[in-house]
């Protein structure tokens, strides 16, 4: 059984279908990149994981329970957390209390202590941070902590949504560095990333989604090497 | 001189009374994004809920606080729980759904027709309560001792509930589903339930507000409309969403209404009350301590 296990979804925004007969599946411990250019439909899978954006067929199944009918708050609990786009901090609050409320499911709140220093060892400009507003620290520090927030859910499986938007590239290095460290203790990683490059060299495998479907997939030494993806996302 | 410190205390100590009042309005429009139309009402009930409780028991009228606050909590937080969430629920792509705003009117109409059904259009007051027209004399000036009270309970308040929202989980998540409702519930934190609790923080505030007016105010079906309007302008100046705006704006108000009649006729007061809230809508939408961002 899969950690993940996805079978025919369709998403739809209103009208206009985004994601069309979908399956994917995460094993566990693994780190998995979902590729593809704008609008390809790679957020909106992420949101329909997480019961934002309820796929309206199909089913997605997390330890073998059915959860795609669930509220966000019980896929959550479940121990799925998903790191959104553009950051979404809670940007009045200290960067700390931004890291507790990550971990305001009951799950993760038994040993909230625990987890603050664990995350803390792992990214320790947050400590150094912890009591400074969240809406001024740099776009780095800021994605720091939204990873960060999302490590104090205690996540079965962590789904991180571009975590390189809008990063100078020396930034970009120490995000994937951190997601590989990530990845290393044991955490799942499921990841929509446009930095093909540098997000399949840290996967294991990888699915790249066209126009809302699955169009290739594989080991991801594979697919960096394939010819297609060389030129449609690597550009040489 | 003395006459004019007198007036600035009596100002501040009425204000903060006021400042009370509009601080649950303050809360539940911080996380709602609604106007609460009913919270002069729900400020009333909390009135009649003393009156009656000191009346029947004899107790001390602060002592109803115990009763008042919780009952108001649970009273806001089903209201929220059963007439308002359905609402948000069928409109939830809104972020500011006004049909909630229509709603809280009707539950303002309700309940003050309710009231008038119940107890007749009269007006009740405590008239033999300890506090009834108590006065602390200092030197030449008059204090008066209810308002002191009601003073040292807004200010008590005020940072009970910012410690609450500072230091325990629920307050946090309060304040993060405020910012970011999508963000929120993405740390498992359901909206719906956070919107009772802070539903029922606001109407558990005016209790506490109403326990203070009981002393020394009238209490009648339609005494919350005084305070309605009052509070909006209150919270509108303080800053929609702080706590400590809605004090601040409360006693600017109290001293204004107090010192004014000095050197003018009482009704100008209004005007000059007025013409503040205007100025500072023109100056700083955002209110003298809200603070600037999207909501």
């Amino acid at each position: 059984m899969s950690l993940l296990e996805i079978n025919n979804i369709d998403v739809s925004y209103g009208d206009v279908q985004v994601i069309f007969d979908l399956s994917l599946k995460v094993e566990k411990g693994e780190v998995v990149s979902i590729i593809g250019g704008n609008g390809a439909g790679k957020s909106t899978l992420l949101r329909a994981i997480s019961g934002l954006m309820p796929a309206s067929s199909g089913t997605i199944a997390f330890h073998g329970v059915p959860i795609q009918a669930e509220p966000p708050e019980n896929v959550v609990a479940s121990g799925i957390i998903h790191v959104p786009e553009g950051r979404r901090l809670f940007s009045l609050m200290s960067v700390k209390d931004n890291l507790l409320v990550g971990a305001y499911n009951k799950r993760a709140n038994k040993d909230v202590a625990e987890t603050l220093k664990n995350v803390y060892k792992l990214l320790p400009r947050l400590q150094e941070r912890e009591n400074q507003i969240a809406m001024t620290l740099s776009g780095g520090e800021q994605q720091m902590v939204a990873i960060g927030r999302g490590l104090m859910g205690q996540p079965h499986l962590l789904m991180l949504d571009e975590p390189s938007l809008g990063l100078a590239p020396i930034l970009i290095k120490d995000i994937f560095e951190t997601v590989r460290k990530i990845a290393d203790q044991g955490t799942t990683v499921l990841m929509v990333e446009q930095d093909v490059k540098h997000s399949l060299s840290l996967s294991d495998r990888g699915y790249v989604l066209e126009h809302g479907r699955v169009v290739m997939e594989g080991k991801a030494e594979d697919l960096i090497d394939d010819p297609h993806i060389k030129e449609a996302y690597l550009g040489i | 001189m003395y006459y004019i410190i007198e007036d600035t205390i009596n100002g501040i100590l009425m204000g903060s009374i006021y400042g009370l009042t509009a601080m649950g309005l303050t809360i539940i429009f911080g996380v709602l994004k609604v106007v609460n139309f009913a919270h002069g009402s729900m400020l009333m009930v909390g009135m009649y809920l003393a009156y009656w409780a000191v009346t029947l028991s004899g107790m001390h009228p602060y002592l109803a606080i115990v009763l008042v606050a919780p009952a108001m909590f649970l009273f806001g937080y089903t209201l929220q729980n059963f007439v308002i969430k359905p609402i948000f629920i069928a409109e939830k792509n809104v972020r500011e759904p006004l049909t909630v705003i229509i709603v809280t009117t009707g539950i303002w109409y309700i309940l003050d027709n309710l009231t008038l059904l119940i107890f007749g259009p009269q007006y009740r007051s405590l008239a033999d309560n300890p506090l009834n027209g108590q006065m602390l004399e200092i030197g030449e000036m008059f204090i008066s001792v209810p308002k002191l009270y009601g003073c040292i309970t807004a200010v008590i308040t005020a940072l009970g509930v910012y410690w609450f929202f500072q230091k325990t989980d629920m307050g946090r998540a309060i304040r993060a589903t405020s910012m970011d409702r999508e963000a929120a519930s993405l740390m498992g934190i359901n909206q719906y339930k956070i919107y009772n609790v802070a539903f029922g923080i606001g109407a558990a505030t005016a209790g506490i507000a109403a326990v203070t007016l009981v002393p020394f105010y009238n209490v009648f079906p339609t005494v919350g409309v005084l305070f309605d309007i009052k509070g909006f302008i209150i919270v509108v100046l303080g800053g929609l969403g702080s706590i400590g705006g809605a004090l601040a704006g409360g006693i600017i108000i109290g001293i204004i209404e107090s010192v004014g009649p000095q050197f003018m006729t009482a009704t100008w007061t209004e005007a000059i009350v007025y013409g503040l809230f205007l100025v500072v809508l023109f100056v700083k939408p955002s209110g003298l301590f809200g603070q600037k961002h999207d909501w």
